[in-house]
């Protein structure tokens, strides 16, 4: 844990099409991307339980990635939170004052409400997508299920049989 | 990390191994989990827990259940054979042999067999970067969620507080069981099958010795992979582990 605190916390500003190659997630692992912004409840909820997954996952093929949508000079506030929940994921924050635009390219389904989070394969397939507060388990067991190193042959199988 | 090592005695190739996150140790074809929490405790205390001998006669415990009552040695006297299974959930060995042990449980219930489960590891000895094969950890509640989850037909106990039974016992890694004959001394000890994987098992250890022993027999191979454990330079800072307690507990909250 103090190793974690150590840990400088990131803020990495994107543009519209680092939200398209996010959903592409072409990096080689499962990963669980979290949208969240500074004024939601739920959010600043859940934040904390995603940086316990990552902190659980992330010695394996997993990663995880928060996205605030807040405004581009919102940027102190939200590195204030992620500060605060010692967040050493990769955090990126919003390029560009037309949010609506950016969140489009990276699901033009989705309606932009946050909480908003999504578990993609490396392969590209969405394994878990929840609008609101996340099923803590039901997320940690799709992860074992799905992580891209099957390094204990079986164990995914037995974590994607019930 | 640590610098515990460990050695496969017998049921496997002869040798020893580092495990990789602390706690996995991949001995010929069999992944097991260490109990290293007692190995902690072991060595703070500068005790040994050895392996319950052959012939034994079955430690006492009274231990909370995932049922919400507490259950005793003396519960199962009646039984033939009591087959007591160290098992825990963040270990994805232990977790593979679930159903097995679901098995074994459904197959010698009517044939006046217990099989009675202990989880022996302290949760906070599990770290969160220990836990990247599993859903919960080894608390008495997130027991009751994989007791729930997996559809337990067997008492599952908690010894994680104290690990006073555990200690007594002695198991080295998680599954490890321990069968009883009627007087309720130890006829066996150690694995439950030859191989983790299912389809490459070719002698069901466990069930042999549970059926030598209602057939009246003597067991023919009473061990089976013994494991020492070594323990050294494993110590963790107290505020450190106090640390990460703290953090867990923030993930429930």
């Amino acid at each position: 844990m103090a190793e974690i605190e150590k840990k400088t916390v990131l803020v990495k500003t994107v543009t519209t099409d680092d939200l398209k190659s996010l959903r592409r997630n072409s990096g080689g692992k499962l990963l669980l991307v979290d949208f969240w912004a500074t004024w939601c409840g739920p959010c600043r909820e859940e934040l904390p339980k995603f940086e316990t997954l990552y902190r659980m996952y992330g010695h394996r093929a997993f990663d995880l990635v928060t996205v605030s949508i807040n405004y581009p000079d919102e940027q102190p506030g939200v590195l204030k939170v992620l500060n605060n929940e010692h967040a050493t994921s990769t955090n990126l924050v919003l390029g560009s004052t037309d949010i609506y635009a950016q969140l489009a390219a990276f699901d033009p389904n989705w309606n932009a409400a946050v909480p908003y989070t999504l578990l993609i394969r490396s392969d590209g397939e969405i394994v878990y997508k929840s609008s609101g507060l996340v099923d803590d388990l039901q997320l940690r067991r799709l992860i074992i299920a799905n992580l891209a190193d099957d390094d204990y042959i079986g164990h995914q199988a037995y974590w994607k049989s019930q | 990390m640590n610098a515990l090592s460990l050695v496969a005695l017998k049921g496997s190739v002869m040798g020893a191994f580092r495990p990789a996150g602390g706690n996995y140790v991949r001995s010929g074809a069999a992944l097991l989990c260490v109990v290293f929490s007692l190995l902690i405790a072991a060595e703070e205390n500068g005790e040994n827990h050895p392996i319950l001998p052959i012939g034994s006669p079955a430690p006492d415990f009274c231990l909370p259940g995932v049922d919400g009552t507490t259950h005793c040695l003396k519960d199962y006297a009646v039984s033939k054979v009591l087959v007591i299974a160290f098992i825990c959930n963040h270990c994805p060995t232990s977790q593979l042999y679930e159903t097995r042990i679901k098995q074994l449980a459904e197959d010698y219930k009517q044939k006046g067999v217990a099989l009675v489960a202990i989880e022996p590891n302290n949760p906070d000895a599990v770290e969160l970067n220990e836990m990247g094969y599993t859903d919960v950890g080894d608390s008495l509640e997130e027991m009751k969620i994989r007791a729930e989850y997996r559809h337990f037909n067997f008492p599952y106990l908690y010894d994680g507080e104290t690990q006073k039974v555990s200690t007594a016992y002695g198991p080295s890694a998680t599954p490890h069981l321990f069968i009883f004959d009627s007087e309720r001394k130890l006829r066996y000890e150690g694995r439950v099958d030859n191989n983790v994987r299912e389809p490459l098992i070719t002698r069901r250890d466990a069930r042999k010795a549970i059926d030598a022993l209602l057939a009246g027999n003597p067991v023919s191979v009473p061990k089976h992979l013994r494991l020492v454990a070594r323990p050294s330079g494993f110590t963790r800072r107290q505020d450190e582990r106090r640390r990460w307690r703290k953090l867990k507990r923030k993930r429930f909250s």
